[in-house]
């Protein structure tokens, strides 16, 4: 997801124009990693030291990792580190701009640590749950009995992250038995692939926990099940699917949603035929996630 | 400022709903609203906004099509894509299809105010 929202930092600024960035975003698939990019972007090397590595570059001719090494800003174990690292898909972005002439080393640092600070999250509580949850996670899929890929697992793992994110940071995650669901509200949002397969996604609840889940994300009281509770559950859901699409995205896998839709009184079993539950409690409520079997949903 | 004329497509009623507040304290009130991209497009014909705000994941028709849509009706119309499915493609086909920016939810009051400014500063009104 970094490399897509970083893209959009850099065009919202200014930094970049909307041709630039497509340029940038098409070319970084062919991106071959440089050891300086990626020196600036974990924070190894300043942008002057990666100037004067270049300038040294035009004298002798070594490697940028080799001169690197003797100047004494990277050691031999960040250099082989990055050379064996998969090159992340943000820093390619920042080289093909690089590449491009569109960006410079210090326009790429600097904006990199804007867009960190900006988008700041409460680290040391989304660890607690991605560290805290493996176990819960393993023992869910475990008693539900499901054959299940790491796309569900890491789909569940998302939304635990968005719900401490969005609507209460003291929210935990443990496992629930699908046979005994049945709920007042269903929100549910389709995932599809280019084939037309579908799978259906969603979020169960009892009609109080429901209120209370519309109400935390639309920051207002709502205390009927009317429109506005419609609108903020659906909204909820649909922006955990997108969140998950942009992170597939990373990984080269795309697949698109459909609106999502709020119902009464839903039972799950027929409309979602396999998929496992997780059950996430919150300070004032308690809702269940439903999810299909993403793993056999190809491109 | 106060005169420019937004229009919101989103076919969330609260997302909405939101976004016309930011825009009132900022004040803005020269707002339309669409929850469709075919109503998106009937509404941007009508009200030729300044700058529109635009979903992708919508009933009836979706963005990228309401934006191509408004493009040939308005080449020089100013819209932000505003959506949760920040996906490669989607960006790309939004830029080619000649967004003006990318917005990816969730939206703060500063992304709106941000992204006026920025249209103010590029000269794009009208």
């Amino acid at each position: 997801m970094f490399a897509q929202l970083f893209g959009q930092y850099l065009l919202s600024c200014g930094i970049v124009s909307a041709a630039e960035l497509q340029l940038g975003m098409e070319a970084q698939r062919h991106t071959r990693p440089k050891i300086g990019v990626m020196a600036v972007s974990e924070g190894y090397m300043t942008p002057d030291q990666v100037a004067i590595v270049h300038q040294e570059q035009t004298r002798v001719d070594r490697r940028f990792g080799e001169i690197a090494v003797d100047l004494g800003y990277l050691s031999e174990e960040q250099v082989n580190a990055m050379l064996a690292m998969q090159l992340p898909e943000h820093i390619a972005l920042g080289q093909a701009l690089i590449d491009q002439e569109v960006m410079n080393y210090e326009d790429l640092s600097f904006a990199l640590k804007q867009y960190r600070e900006a988008n700041e999250l409460p680290i040391d509580r989304l660890e607690m749950i991605v560290n805290g949850d493996t176990d819960a996670l393993v023992e869910m899929v475990i008693s539900a009995g499901a054959m299940v890929g790491k796309e569900a697992i890491q789909y569940i793992a998302l939304f635990a992250r968005n719900v401490v994110r969005f609507i209460d940071s003291e929210a935990t995650l443990e496992p629930v038995k699908k046979d005994t669901v049945t709920y007042d509200w269903i929100a549910s949002q389709p995932l599809m692939n280019s084939n037309g397969d579908v799978r259906q996604t969603a979020i169960g609840g009892s009609r109080q926990s429901m209120l209370q889940l519309a109400s935390l994300f639309a920051q207002e009281t709502i205390e009927e099940t009317n429109e506005w509770f419609i609108a903020s559950v659906g909204e909820f859901l649909n922006l955990h699917n997108g969140i998950y699409l942009v992170n597939l995205s990373d990984s080269g896998k795309e697949l698109r949603m459909g609106p999502q839709n709020v119902d009464a009184g839903s039972r799950v079993a027929p409309q979602i035929p396999s998929y496992i539950a997780a059950r996430i409690r919150g300070t004032s409520f308690e809702v269940d996630l439903l999810v299909p079997d993403l793993s056999d949903l190809p491109n | 400022m106060s005169d420019l004329t937004i229009l919101l497509c989103d076919d969330s009623m609260l997302i909405r709903k939101k976004l016309r507040n930011t825009l009132a304290e900022r004040g803005l009130y020269n707002v339309f609203e669409a929850a469709d991209g075919e109503e998106a497009v009937r509404v941007f014909e009508a009200e030729q906004p300044d700058i529109t705000f635009l979903d992708i994941v919508m009933p009836v028709k979706d963005g990228l099509q309401a934006l191509k849509e408004m493009k040939q009706i308005r080449s020089s119309a100013y819209v932000v894509i505003a959506s949760s499915v920040g996906t490669q493609s989607n960006i790309i086909e939004a830029l080619k299809s000649g967004a003006n920016d990318f917005l990816q939810k969730p939206i703060s009051a500063n992304d709106v105010t941000r992204m006026i400014q920025k249209m103010l500063q590029e000269g794009a009104i009208g």
